[in-house]
């Protein structure tokens, strides 16, 4: 199992508390490939594609437009 | 572009192959030069950054959220009609109208630790103020909120915007990449861009607008006296060369540019599944 995590530091909190998931690029419950862009998120004007951390079932914590903060984790991947 | 080197940042990258710098005005399509813009941050593997100029017939470059609008593919048609294509950009924001009165600049590096969203912005800000100070000009840096594609890092004068940012951060060659880019109002009517911005949301569905009193254009804020050697596009871009030398000279986080800018004709073919119009290709 691996976390989805927005990383840390990524944007300074002070001047934009938070962002979204912009888009999820894979269904809850669909298998992903290790490295491949799973979901994308929106800070102000800027996007982040976020990578599977390995490989196996996606499990969707935060739904997209969902807020985040850095450090929030926002999916799993399970291993099957 | 020239041949970069695979291979993590270190000293020994540190001397792998020049990043290009370059202008690229012959695209036949603002797809095209979208498409060069967006695969940038691919020949990375070290830790200078790419500065990519370029310039395109108009089209209306818009946000991923735009596309959600519900009368998207009806106001992409429209738009289509009148001259300005819709392509859908990578990066944040909302409906950013380019054209050959434009000048695109995109800067893209490897994220190491240090750089933030923030920090990665304010370099190409501080580029971008840099040139349009070497003209004289008093410039601020803040949200025009009744300008289009409105953010915290426009860049105005006299109260008028005349470049937006906006970002893409994502992993290529086992790097994280930061590509920042920006769109320069040098020689484009700001009742045109206005014009277009409004006629897709207010067709699109959406109570976006953009007022043209706004925005602005560097050849209208230039001071009377001004003078330079070049048309003003191509003096745009000599001194942003000039500005991105003196900026990285001494960092070691450095950018080879040419003096002055080659003009590069672009040979460049697309995947025609990636990055079609919208007109062309339904979503």
């Amino acid at each position: 199992m691996a976390d989805i995590v927005v990383p840390e530091g990524l944007w300074d909190t002070k001047k934009t508390p938070e962002g979204i998931v912009a888009n999820w690029f894979y269904a809850d419950g669909g298998d992903v490939p290790e490295g491949a862009t799973v979901a994308e998120l929106m800070v102000e004007k800027s996007t982040f594609d976020i990578p599977a951390p390995g490989a196996g079932r996606l499990h969707v914590i935060v739904a997209k437009d969902g807020v985040v903060r850095p450090g929030t984790v926002i999916g799993r991947i399970n291993r099957v | 572009m020239s041949d970069i080197v695979g291979g993590a940042a270190s000293a020994a990258s540190e001397r792998c192959a020049a990043p290009s710098a370059a202008f690229f005005d012959d695209f036949k399509t603002a797809q095209l030069g979208l498409h060069r813009q967006e695969q940038l941050a691919e020949g990375i593997s070290c830790s200078r950054p790419h500065l990519l100029l370029w310039r395109a017939p108009p089209a209306l470059i818009v946000g991923r959220s735009d596309s959600r609008l519900p009368h998207f593919a009806d106001a992409a048609d429209r738009l289509v009609a009148e001259g300005w294509p819709v392509l859908i950009r990578r990066s944040g924001g909302s409906a950013c109208p380019i054209s050959k009165g434009t000048l695109q600049i995109a800067l893209a590096r490897t994220a190491t630790t240090e750089i933030t969203i923030d920090s990665a912005y304010t370099e190409l800000t501080n580029l971008i103020r840099t040139v349009l100070e070497s003209y004289g000009l008093k410039v601020e840096t803040c949200s025009k909120s009744s300008a289009f594609c409105p953010g915290r890092y426009d860049i105005s004068v006299n109260g008028r915007k005349i470049a937006g940012l906006s970002q893409h951060w994502r992993q290529c060659n086992g790097h994280i990449t930061v590509t920042t880019a920006a769109t320069m109002i040098v020689d484009q009517d700001p009742e045109a861009i206005a014009h277009i911005v409004n006629l897709f949301y207010r067709v699109a569905g959406s109570t976006e607008r953009c007022s043209a009193s706004a925005v602005g254009a560097l050849r209208q804020a230039l001071p009377v006296d001004v003078t330079f050697d070049a048309p003003l596009m191509e003096d745009a871009c000599n001194r942003i060369a000039k500005a991105a030398r003196a900026e990285w000279r001494n960092d070691r986080r450095r950018i080879s540019a040419p003096n002055p800018l080659p003009h590069v004709p672009c040979h460049t073919t697309i995947d025609p599944d990636h990055g079609v119009p919208v007109s062309m290709a339904r979503f």
